[in-house]
């Protein structure tokens, strides 16, 4: 696939951090550049050499992807709606205590479980700056499991109804759009390399 | 030029590079390179994220071939990469125009 032996060791560093396809295409780009660097030098070290160092080195690469994946993306939104709309919720259930204290305390400490596990996969989903894949899975999980709380949390007002108030609505509204945010975004992160 | 001089810029100047047709990542690079005389030289690495980024918002179009026994992805403009295009010059010559005005240097364009 490369032309040179320390292409090949770039592509292959790429490899680890990148999905398939990007590195295919990463391959392509740092090929032609070492084509036009033969032409133009006629020697294929320094033709390697300049290659690389016109192409970037791996670090700069890998973290500009990772800036721009759907995976980091969809981290920041969550975390950054998440305690507005988790402040929504725990006054709801300060303000409708005993609501609140109908739902069976194993439940709780499993949603508890759950959203501490949803939180960590976000903020490692938004620190990663070398593995893409890392990223995504973590992106994946986080948004999948919040997605999974919203629907319980929204079950949980049907099956059991709270009072009725404005928190009570602003919540159920913020949790209905981190729903449909994770509906656009999950099939995108599975499709998606 | 400096790197961080594009910033703002680079979205329109990718596109710009895609303006006379489908061209692959490393095409792209070099079509920018010889529009500016090699003023603008982005590290190949650095402009395929950014291309990533324009089709994932819709602007350009990726689609992949095999040439030389290699796999290519070419982009090419959509409609509304065109108008982002057309949007991104408007709001560059206003832009050159205030700044210039601002600093001083006479009116931009330069006409002689």
């Amino acid at each position: 696939m490369a032309g040179h032996e320390l292409i090949e060791r770039h592509l292959h560093t790429l490899a680890g951090r990148l999905p398939a396809p990007v590195v295919d295409e990463l391959a392509d780009g740092l090929l032609a550049s070492y084509d036009d660097q033969m032409e133009r030098l006629g020697d294929p070290d320094a033709a390697a050499r300049a290659a690389l160092a016109d192409f970037g080195d791996a670090d700069t690469v890998t973290a500009a992807f990772v800036r721009t994946s759907p995976g980091r993306q969809v981290a920041f939104r969550l975390l950054v709606a998440g305690p507005i709309i988790g402040a929504g919720w725990g006054a709801v259930l300060i303000t409708g205590d005993a609501w609140a204290s109908a739902i069976p305390l194993p439940s709780r400490l499993v949603a508890g479980f759950l959203l501490g596990s949803a939180v960590l996969m976000l903020v490692t989903a938004s620190r990663a700056r070398r593995h893409y894949r890392t990223v995504r899975l973590a992106a994946l999980a986080g948004t999948g499991t919040v997605a999974v709380l919203d629907t319980v949390l929204l079950g949980t007002v049907l099956t059991l109804p709270p009072p009725p108030s404005l928190l009570l609505f602003l919540a159920l509204t913020g949790s209905v759009a981190r729903i449909m945010l994770a509906a656009r975004t999950i099939p995108e992160l599975v499709t998606q390399p | 030029m400096r790197a961080e001089a594009l910033k703002g810029h680079l979205d329109g100047l990718l596109l710009a590079a895609l303006e006379d047709g489908p061209r692959h990542g490393y095409a792209v690079k070099e079509a920018l390179r010889d529009a500016t005389d090699g003023r603008i030289d982005l590290p190949t690495g650095t402009v395929y994220p950014a291309l990533h980024r324009l089709e994932n918002a819709g602007l350009i179009k990726g689609s992949w071939s095999v040439v030389g026994g290699r796999r290519r992805r070419t982009y090419e403009l959509t409609e509304q990469g065109r108008r982002s295009l057309a949007g991104a010059r408007d709001h560059w010559q206003e832009f050159a125009a205030v700044v210039s005005a601002a600093l001083g240097g006479g009116p931009w364009p330069a006409t002689n």
